[in-house]
């Protein structure tokens, strides 16, 4: 009774069991594709059963799998298989690992994604006896990551960098990498061609002679896959190349056989930049997903390369108008300085001009002039004589008309030099020796007056042609203008120095303008501690008959002839007023 | 004392000055002085008073002094008297540089006064009574 009781109880308990592992199984049934279970003996697997379901995923069916105890292993996607060993590695010792995803290669060649959940057994004492593997197909959930992956790195590759070329390298690897294809190839189109730009191998090495022969390859439309994209502009998946000869002998070796291939366009609705070209080894039916969003990166990476296009075009034509901007300031800024030029030159002209005029004018009535003055001082000898013994007034009289003729004489005679100062007679000389001797000249002048010089003669000045008579003229000139500009007495500050032309700071303003670069010049500056010379006399200084000394004490001419006598040297004179009062003479001398 | 007075020629367009020139070196009481302001006659005018010195214009109408020069020089009795240019047509600088010379001859720059004339006038007269004829 108790034994019967007992069997009754185990025939329950089984029953119980087996309803229980039916439902199990029912269940499963409704939420995975197929089941496989392996038997455990000792720590190995000894025995592999796959459900019924296994046919529609793998392509085999549970007595091929049956009759081959290694098929289950070479399903396994050869890339994934290490993952997968290890899996059934971490189960058999003894723990629980999660759900793996891998690929399986389907009898028909391709490839499906699944997810593997394994379900250990243990008996009472907790040894394990077996474990089932729970398999769901899950090709198009992963494809559909897969592709929301890729087109995300490839989004970011883009935004990364400056220019589209940079791009390619990382788009083709990270197309390779995301989407399970072995080799991809992007092809630049250059007119009606197409020449293969980069490529990149995935998990392969590539085949160095293969890689040389394909270098540069050019394409024409129509010609090879990338050739059909370019002439259909449409993308184009060849899920068994082996079925297209042609194509077929184009591929790259990847081994096995020649695999599928795809390609699509890089383009926008006006342009097709280039055709990306992906292989893979094993068989891949059209994934019109996969084709759809290749396509629309096609696109997304052509209006890439044109915004990065027209932003480069932007760029060049900014930085040529920055250029042109310079340029048309850099002449602007010439026009300005060539425009002050050219004022000074005509300003220089006119007075080159009046000079002319009146030395010509004076030439030509100097000796109308002389002869009456001739009778003037005949008649004045003649008069001395007739009054012997004048009254004063009488001799004040003769002796003021005296003076007045010896006045005209010398503006005459003044006229005649600066007509005359045409002609000269350069020999190198030592320009600090002229000047010594100038002063030594008019050493009378400075001692009456009480002005001190004081020298600042560069020992080391280069010997000059010079006219030495007429630079003295100019000298002795400058000498008496800066005596006179000092009634009370002071100093006149001689200096002699070298400067070359834009390479010194000191060679600069209007003065210097007339000289070319690179030239040696010897500057000479004479000043005088006086008054200095305001600023609306400034401009006419060097006007014939110009002159701020009483009548009689100055003709107007000496500085209308010095400038003469420099400019026939080549040379420059100016005036100007010192900061700490008084005046300076700069003479100028080209080396 | 009248025997001793020189006798000087005076060539120049300008009546006003061979007048008052006359005056002055006639004044000092040492010269006769025959003044000539046609320079197309000053040759006949120099063979009738036969001076001892002439005193010339360079820039005449009609005839330029430097070949009334070369005229007088080339005739026999003139040769040997000294003649003085007085020219409008230089300076005293450019007279000075020449050491008073123009193509040999001395020469003095109007306008000048009569003590230099004067010491000029001496010096080539002295210069060529000190010459034996």
């Amino acid at each position: 009774m108790q034994t019967e009781i007992l069997r009754t109880e185990s025939q329950h308990a089984e029953q119980a069991l087996g309803e229980s592992q039916e439902r199990y199984r029912r269940l499963l049934a409704a939420t995975t594709d197929y089941i496989y279970t392996v038997h455990v003996a000792e720590g190995r697997s000894v025995e592999t059963s796959h459900g019924p379901g296994c046919a529609a995923v793998t392509g085999y069916s549970s007595s091929e799998f049956t009759a081959d105890p290694y098929l289950w292993y070479r399903v396994i996607h050869e890339e994934d298989r290490e993952a997968v060993v290890e899996q059934a590695r971490r189960i058999l010792a003894g723990e629980v690992p999660p759900p793996l995803e891998h690929r399986l290669v389907n009898k028909d060649g391709s490839v499906r994604w699944i997810r593997n959940t394994p379900i250990p057994h243990r008996d009472a004492d907790g040894h394990l006896i077996a474990y089932d593997g729970l398999i769901t197909d899950i090709t198009t959930r992963k494809h559909a990551e897969l592709l929301l992956a890729a087109e995300y790195t490839i989004t970011r590759d883009l935004t990364t960098v400056d220019h589209p070329s940079e791009a390619m390298p990382q788009v083709i690897e990270h197309l390779c990498r995301n989407l399970f294809w072995h080799y991809a190839a992007y092809w630049e189109r250059e007119g009606n061609v197409l020449r293969r730009a980069r490529s990149f191998w995935r998990s392969l090495t590539s085949d160095a002679s293969w890689e040389s022969m394909m270098r540069g390859k050019t394409l024409a439309a129509g010609m090879g896959l990338p050739g059909r994209v370019l002439a259909s502009g449409e993308a184009i998946w060849i899920p068994d190349l082996s079925r297209d000869p042609e194509l077929a002998r184009e591929a790259p070796p990847l081994g096995n056989g020649p695999g599928c291939a795809c390609a699509f366009p890089v383009r926008t609705d006006e342009t097709c930049h280039g055709v990306i070209q992906l292989h893979c080894r094993e068989i891949r039916p059209v994934d019109e997903r996969m084709l759809e969003v290749l396509a629309a990166l096609g696109v997304h990476i052509g209006q890439f390369v044109d915004r990065k296009q027209a932003a480069a075009r932007l760029e060049r034509a900014y930085a040529q108008l920055t250029r042109r901007g310079q340029i048309l300031k850099r002449m602007v800024r010439e026009l300005h300085s060539s425009q002050k030029q050219l004022r000074e030159t005509q300003e220089h002209l006119i007075q080159a001009a009046k000079l002319e005029c009146v030395g010509t004018l004076a030439a030509g009535v100097a000796h109308e002039v002389k002869n009456p003055l001739q009778t003037i001082l005949f008649g004045l000898h003649f008069l001395t004589h007739k009054f012997a013994t004048p009254d004063p007034d009488t001799a004040q009289t003769l002796k003021e008309m005296h003076e007045a003729v010896n006045r005209a004489n010398v503006i005459i005679r003044e006229l005649l030099r600066l007509s005359a100062v045409s002609h000269f007679d350069r020999q190198p000389g030592d320009l600090n020796e002229l000047i010594e001797h100038s002063i030594r000249l008019v050493d009378k002048e400075l001692m009456a007056a009480h002005v001190n010089v004081e020298r600042h003669l560069d020992v080391n000045l280069p010997r000059v042609a010079f006219d030495a008579n007429k630079m003295e003229q100019v000298f002795i000139n400058v000498l008496l203008n800066a005596i006179q500009a000092m009634p009370k007495g002071g100093t006149i500050t001689l200096t002699t120095h070298t400067v070359v032309m834009n390479g010194d700071n000191a060679a600069s303003g209007p003065l210097f303008a007339r000289f070319h670069p690179h030239d040696l010049l010897l500057v000479s500056e004479i000043e005088d501690s006086g008054a200095g010379i305001s600023e609306t006399d400034l401009p006419r200084v060097f006007d014939p008959f110009f002159t701020t000394k009483p009548v009689g004490v100055g003709t107007g001419l000496g500085l209308s002839i010095s400038r003469k006598i420099i400019d026939l040297h080549g040379g420059a004179i100016g005036i100007s007023n010192r900061a700490r009062g008084g005046a300076r003479v700069t003479v100028i001398l080209k080396a | 004392m009248n025997i001793e007075k020189k006798k000087i020629l005076v060539v120049d367009d300008e009546p006003s000055i061979t007048r008052l020139l006359k005056v002055n070196l006639e004044q000092t009481g040492e010269f006769i002085v025959q003044v000539e302001n046609d320079a197309t006659h000053a040759v006949a005018t120099a063979i009738r008073f036969r001076p001892d010195l002439i005193l010339l214009d360079v820039l005449m109408p009609g005839t330029d002094g430097g070949e009334l020069a070369a005229q007088f020089q080339a005739g026999h009795s003139f040769a040997r008297i000294p003649i003085i240019f007085l020219t409008a047509a230089a300076t005293k600088r450019e007279v000075n540089s020449h050491q008073g010379l123009i193509g040999g001859l001395p020469f003095l720059a109007k306008p000048v006064d009569m003590p230099e004339i004067l010491k000029c006038i001496h010096e080539h007269l002295a210069t060529a009574g000190a010459t034996p004829a």
